[in-house]
């Protein structure tokens, strides 16, 4: 028994390992430029010098704050050109781009000369004119911005030979500038005249050990203790990073939802085991009666209604000014809070009216699925030969029905805790949309609408925490409820 | 096979007999109609045109604009724009309802009650153009919208069951069949079939060999090619290593636990959450629905067909094959599979319901399906914006019931006709 429970929690750890892959690798997949959202876009033009480096100084913060220049995983599958300092090209394109040519040539070397003759002309090339303008100097310096910035991003051969023409064409009349150009050019025909190219087809597996993955999932200091940490403490701990939207830790901006969340998921699942569980004995007791029929096909039809409508019905029906206004439509206590001096009871009290309608819309879904089940355990329990010798001995039909054969239908229901839980929790973002409940899937599709992908991940890799617990609480359940069950390795 | 036949026959003849079975059969059959002849049967086209001589189709052909000319004069209708209803055409056919799924209609919008009846100016009587279901906001007709919302949940309904299938058959039988101890590979081979596959995924997606031959980018489709191509080769090259007398001992491959543990943790994505996270990762597409949850849902599948594999692997008939030494993979096609296939049909009935369910409530919330995709979810979330608009939430959604209930009244038939233990009781 034992050993089983302890085997049990082991397989724990690779699902949820998964579940937190998956969520990071979204993390890194999210469209969009995590520094743009925190710092904003950049400008096209600086003013002095002075204020490029600034600028620049802030993002290379930002970045290492954020562990942005870090490699992604503990281990990487990649071509022997790739140099391992690869991963500290921030930009998305411009690291694409670097990835492209150092496939076509093959020399490290030669990428990285390449693109810092680029970095050293846009450089040039955004510094103000030094007298005022007078011939369009401004707006030819604008173009070769410009066509610079898109040949940092460019991964593409004749796209690059274009471009480089073109610059050649508009730098001639600036000396300081067409010096740099000249150098761009010379890079580029080093690049392309390399003669390395084996180094792109030949894998190599690299080891990256400070990594964006270890790094989310341990935060920054020690990776058991903790201690040291200085920006995050790691998912494991708790911290899933800062809300794009709000600028607040996502695990602040979360910790108060969670709750609402687990309590409708909890007391829906109660409230449909106290329902289903008396209509399925009824329905198997009285089997092929009237109530049975009737019980099963209401129950059938409930299940195959979506609980998002039944809520959009239950809000129009019964919190509708114009039809019925017993309960209010939305939101989970008054639109200006408790009374401050309320108690715990008070505040259950106050807020009663806001749950009655989303457990309904939560609880009928279940409703029918555990109904079915208690039925069916029980029709198989009332045909076993220990209910017959108890009704022979006499026994009260009352203690026949509830001590011996509902004792031995418990187990299928308590295996469909697994289902019915998580199916909760999932069902939370649809009728918490529905009702406004401020809990986990409202802020989740909050989050999806405006792009804000810390707390998108964090909800994803909550929720699978939830269910994966879901799983197990009923697995235990099972193994403590049922003494015959041997759980042999 | 002789064995199958004769069940399936007597399956069939209990199923005929079942009256709700064939009641929801034959709703199930008219909704897929309905979803194969949308464009027919609700368009804000209108399917043949006589005007000025000429004779035009705008709901069938596909070309996008009309240049016509009569009496020396030109004139240029652009099919999608082209406010039909208004045209003075000499003769007009419209389909039963002469509204688009979500093309805006100035005539009627504002959520106007089911049985509105616009003022058209056409020669056809305006009773024709009644909407018999409302409208919504823009004037969108609701029954149009029903109509082809019925296409958006029947093609992810059947498309990402049909790939759950696909999966937890595979994966059901292999673990079913092989259980942990019957599947046995050399240690050659096992290597050979890492290795190239690895290394395949390094030349296609690292080092990108395909830019020698298509220089200028590659998409999704022809990178997977790619890859199946690259392995198959590498495997072919590796293939003498397996030859090596050192790595030709057999080794175990403990199927069933692997693929029960892979299940186990399938099971435990929250669905609805994934597709969430999906959707804000990439751009909202039909197709990602649809792969997501056939990702997702093949657990139930797999863990059937892995019991009912159980079931007939220990049967006569399978001994009897695997006496006269066929080989496994044969066996578990041909002689296992064919008898262990009732379970899978119940479950893809119940399956495509669910996953109907499914679709309807992304679509509710905006999440996921793109935008412009017609759908059930999406009038009902419309209809939420103003609670007068009962006939928004109403329709649609008793149409969800409908296909819904139908689809779980086929699985409840089904399951009912295969246990025998139900039939007698």
């Amino acid at each position: 028994m034992l050993s089983y429970v302890l085997r049990r929690l082991l397989w724990f750890i690779p699902t949820l390992l998964i579940i937190s892959l998956l969520g990071f690798y979204a993390s890194v997949l999210a469209p969009g430029d995590p520094l743009q959202r925190l710092i904003g876009e950049e400008p096209d033009e600086y003013p002095t010098a002075g204020l490029r480096l600034l600028r620049d100084q802030e993002r290379r913060q930002w970045i290492q704050r954020m562990g942005l220049d870090l490699p992604v995983f503990y281990l990487e599958l990649v071509p022997l050109a790739f140099p391992d300092t690869l991963h500290r090209i921030y930009d998305r394109n411009e690291r694409r781009a670097a990835r492209y040519w150092l496939l076509q040539s093959g020399s490290g070397d030669r990428v990285y000369r390449y693109r810092q003759a680029l970095h050293q002309a846009l450089l040039q090339a955004e510094m103000p004119p030094a007298e005022p303008d007078t011939s369009g100097a401004a707006g030819q310096k604008m173009e070769l911005r410009t066509g610079l910035r898109r040949l940092l991003t460019s991964h593409s051969k004749t796209e690059t030979d274009i471009l480089l023409n073109q610059l050649y064409g508009q730098s001639r009349s600036d000396t300081a500038i067409g010096q740099r150009v000249q150098a761009v050019r010379d890079a580029y025909a080093a690049l392309l005249n390399s003669s390395e190219h084996w180094k792109a087809y030949v894998p190599v597996v690299r080891f990256h050990m400070p990594n964006q993955y270890h790094r989310w999932l341990f935060g920054d200091g020690h990776w058991l203790s903790g201690s040291g940490a200085t920006e995050t403490r790691g998912v494991l701990r708790g911290d899933f990073g800062i809300s794009y939207a709000s600028h607040r830790p996502v695990s602040e901006l979360l910790s108060g939802r969670i709750g609402w969340s687990v309590l409708f998921a909890l007391l829906s699942t109660l409230l449909a085991y106290l329902i289903s569980v008396p209509v399925g004995v009824h329905a198997a007791v009285r089997h092929g009666k009237r109530f049975d029929h009737l019980s099963s096909l209401i129950l059938f039809v409930l299940n195959s209604m979506p609980s998002f409508w039944v809520g959009s019905l239950l809000i129009l029906l019964l919190a509708n000014p114009a039809v019925l206004a017993l309960f209010p439509a939305s939101g989970i206590m008054p639109a200006g809070g408790y009374p401050p001096d309320a108690g715990l009871l008070k505040r259950m009290l106050i807020s009663l009216p806001y749950v009655v309608l989303p457990l309904i819309a939560y609880t009928y879904g279940s409703l029918a699925f555990l109904s079915r089940m208690t039925r069916q355990a029980m029709l198989e329990a009332l045909h076993q030969d220990y209910v017959r010798t108890a009704r022979a001995k006499g026994l009260p039909e009352r203690l026949v029905i509830w001590r011996h054969a509902f004792r031995n239908s418990l187990l299928p229901l308590i295996t469909v805790f697994s289902h019915v839980f998580p199916a909760a929790i999932g069902g939370s973002v649809v009728l918490e949309t529905v009702f406004s409940i401020p809990g986990m899937g409202l802020e989740a599709v909050r989050a999806v609408t405006t792009q804000d992908f810390p707390v998108v991940v964090a909800v994803f890799t909550l929720a699978g925490l939830f269910s994966v617990t879901g799983f197990l609480v009923a697995d235990l359940l099972y193994a403590v409820a049922d003494p015959r069950i041997k759980y042999r390795s | 096979m002789a064995a199958a036949d004769r069940s399936s026959s007597r399956l069939s003849q209990r199923l005929k007999q079942n009256r709700l079975f064939r009641f929801a059969l034959s709703v199930l059959t008219v909704a897929a109609l309905v979803a194969l002849l949308a464009p027919l049967l609700a368009n804000h086209k209108p399917l043949y045109v006589q005007y000025h001589g000429h004779h035009l189709f705008p709901a069938l052909s596909w070309q996008k604009v009309y240049r016509l000319e009569h009496e020396g004069r030109h004139e240029v209708l652009i099919v999608q724009t082209t406010d039909w209803k208004q045209l003075k055409a000499s003769r007009i056919l419209w389909p039963p309802v002469p509204y688009g799924p979500v093309q805006s209609d100035f005539r009627s919008a504002g959520y106007r009650p089911p049985l509105y009846c616009p003022e058209v100016q056409t020669g056809a009587s305006s009773f024709f153009f009644c909407h018999w279901l409302g409208t919504g906001k823009r004037g969108n007709d609701v029954l149009a919208g029903i109509i082809y919302g019925m296409r958006t949940s029947l093609l992810v309904g059947i498309g990402s069951v049909a790939l759950a299938l696909l999966l937890g058959v595979l994966i059901g039988a292999v673990s079913g069949f092989f259980g942990d101890r019957q599947l046995r590979i050399s240690i050659g081979r096992l290597l050979v079939w890492i290795i190239a596959w690895v290394l395949a995924w390094f030349y296609v997606f690292q080092a990108d060999v395909l830019r020698l031959l298509w220089p200028d980018g590659t998409g999704v489709w022809l990178r997977l090619i790619g890859l199946l191509v690259v392995a198959a080769l590498l495997l072919f090259l590796l293939h003498p290593l397996t030859l090596l007398p050192v790595l030709k001992q057999r080794v175990r491959l403990p199927a069933d636990t692997l693929l029960s543990r892979f299940t186990e943790i399938v099971l435990a994505l929250p669905l609805l959450y994934l597709l969430v996270m999906l959707a804000a990762v990439s751009k909202p597409s039909l197709w990602n629905v649809i792969w997501i949850i056939g990702l997702t849902g093949w657990t139930g599948i797999a863990r059937l067909v892995r019991a009912e594999v159980m079931r007939v692997r220990e049967l006569d008939f399978i001994r009897a094959a695997r006496l006269l030494g066929l080989s496994p993979w044969r066996i578990l096609w041909r002689h296992v599979l064919p008898n262990a296939w009732s379970p899978v049909l119940v479950s893809a009935a119940f399956g495509i319901g669910n996953v109907i369910l499914a679709e309807s409530a992304l679509s509710f919330l905006g999440i996921g399906m793109p935008a412009e995709v017609p759908s059930w979810g999406a009038l009902i979330s419309s209809g939420r914006e103003n609670m007068q608009a009962w006939w928004l939430i109403v329709f649609p959604g008793l149409c969800i019931v409908a296909v819904v209930l139908c689809f779980n009244l086929v699985g409840e038939a089904l399951r009912d006709a295969m246990d025998p233990r139900h039939a007698a009781r």
